[in-house]
């Protein structure tokens, strides 16, 4: 029943969105994240009977947004506003922005966003395995870059 | 090394969670026009999002159901008592939706479902508490509470079902040209719509920001005095393997002096689909002290 189609897409809009904002203000200057949301949601509204079927639709949008965005500028990521949040680390964007892009962007999705390996994977259009990889060489780094006690 | 404990990845989420939150939320149709204008391009697929995923509402046979007594219906189901009051912002709403469709197949429809509703809106903005009611002409009602800014919230929960019509046509794609509106955001006329971004811009768009004030002197479906402000947003929308021209008109009426929406009206019209379109009338607008359960999460559950 299509009427029950509409319900869909927009729990599925509902359901998606605050995941791929955020996924998404991690990679694009945040005046192009609007655009880059409206591009995913209209390719998803044009193609629902397929990314309704999505195993991973979050990573998938995120793919099509960044590649259907106005800017090619990718890896910008703001600083913590150290007013909003006293208890991050000042030095945390500029260690991550010092990461390489694929570690960056692994640890963004998996540790800032919640992404599981599995969406992450399709995202970033690499394997499982090597979401783990990247995630556990750029948390190495940030933690040696922030001097972080393992113990 | 000076080391020292550090939960990064706890604080990896706190801070997305705060880049993602300074972005506005994207709303289907409230998107469409935020920003600087947008290319062609987008432009056509904003006007897309808008023309089929349409989060409107409707009613036609409930102006009458929204006069009847509206301070009476309205308290009749909330709840009865909670620790103390609260001081809100109470906004009451008609709203109807119709149709003259043209489809080549069979149109779009819900067994049982209304195409007229009221939707009852309370604020407590010092508190971030905002709720909606959504009552049907046969009694029936579903709630969505909004918790923080309603642009960005932190939670947004719901109970009961929606009992809108989708009018449309069934298309290889979609059709859906108006629905029910509200229900997985804040449904207001005036309410909840002050947040700024940091450069200042409305984060919830109005007619000031999506409209252009049409000369001349207008009034609402009530007979109220009001200024006319409208929008109209043209693209194409692709379905059964062709493009096929679409308008969508928005149009405010606004009180002068207060610029407090009265009413607002959009029609969706689509080439081979036909028109659909709905009209929101503001039936009452005042500020009461209500009890605080009016905002008890109980018997709600997560919409994101």
């Amino acid at each position: 029943m299509i009427d029950t189609v509409q319900i869909t897409f927009e729990g599925f809009v509902a359901a998606v969105e605050p995941g791929l904002r955020r996924a998404l203000a991690g990679h694009l200057p945040s005046e192009s994240v609007p655009d880059a949301l409206a591009e995913a949601f209209a390719y998803s509204w044009e193609h629902w009977s397929r990314v309704r079927q999505l195993e991973n639709p979050g990573g998938y949008l995120f793919r099509v947004a960044q590649s259907r965005s106005r800017t090619r500028k990718s890896g910008f990521l703001p600083d913590p506003d150290p007013q909003r949040l006293p208890h991050v680390e000042p030095r945390l964007g500029k260690a991550m922005r010092a990461l390489p892009s694929q570690q960056r962007s692994a640890i963004w999705l998996v540790h800032g966003c919640g992404w599981t390996y599995a969406e992450t994977a399709e995202a970033l259009d690499i394997s499982r395995s090597a979401v783990g990889t990247h995630v556990g060489r750029g948390m190495s780094r940030l933690r040696s870059y922030l001097g972080v006690d393992l113990s | 090394m000076n080391k020292r404990s550090l939960d990064i990845e706890r604080q990896l989420r706190a801070w997305a969670e705060d880049v993602g939150n300074s972005i506005p939320v994207f709303r289907t149709p409230e998107s469409v026009g935020l920003g600087s204008p947008p290319p062609p391009h987008t432009q056509r697929r904003r006007a897309l999002v808008a023309a089929l995923v349409t989060i409107s509402v409707s009613a036609v046979a409930s102006l009458w159901y929204a006069r009847a007594a509206p301070s009476s219906r309205v308290a009749a189901g909330l709840p009865a008592s909670g620790v103390g009051n609260v001081t809100v912002v109470h906004e009451s709403v008609a709203y109807r939706q119709e149709a003259q469709l043209t489809c080549a197949d069979a149109p779009l429809s819900r067994s049982g479902a209304f195409n007229s509703m009221t939707i009852d809106t309370w604020g407590d903005a010092a508190g971030e508490l905002w709720r909606n009611r959504v009552t049907y002409p046969d009694g029936t009602y579903r709630d969505l509470l909004v918790i923080g800014e309603p642009s960005r919230p932190r939670e947004v929960l719901s109970s009961g079902e929606a009992k809108g019509d989708v009018l449309g046509c069934v298309v290889d794609g979609n059709g859906i040209l108006v629905a029910e509106p509200g229900q997985g955001s804040l449904y207001s006329l005036n309410l909840g719509r002050s947040a700024r971004s940091n450069g200042g811009a409305p984060l919830s768009p109005g007619y000031a920001e999506l409209g252009m004030r049409v000369p001349g002197s207008f009034a609402d479906s009530e007979g109220r005095q009001a200024e006319l402000w409208r929008q109209r947003v043209t693209g194409f929308a692709e379905f059964d393997g062709g493009r096929h021209p679409l308008v969508q008109t928005t149009e405010w009426f606004v009180e002068s002096g207060t610029g407090r929406v009265l009413e607002t009206r959009y029609v969706n019209q689509v080439q081979s689909l036909g028109l659909a379109q709905w009209t929101a009338t503001l039936i009452e607008s005042e500020t009461s002290s209500v009890p605080k359960a009016v905002f008890d999460r109980s018997g709600y559950e997560p919409v994101r």
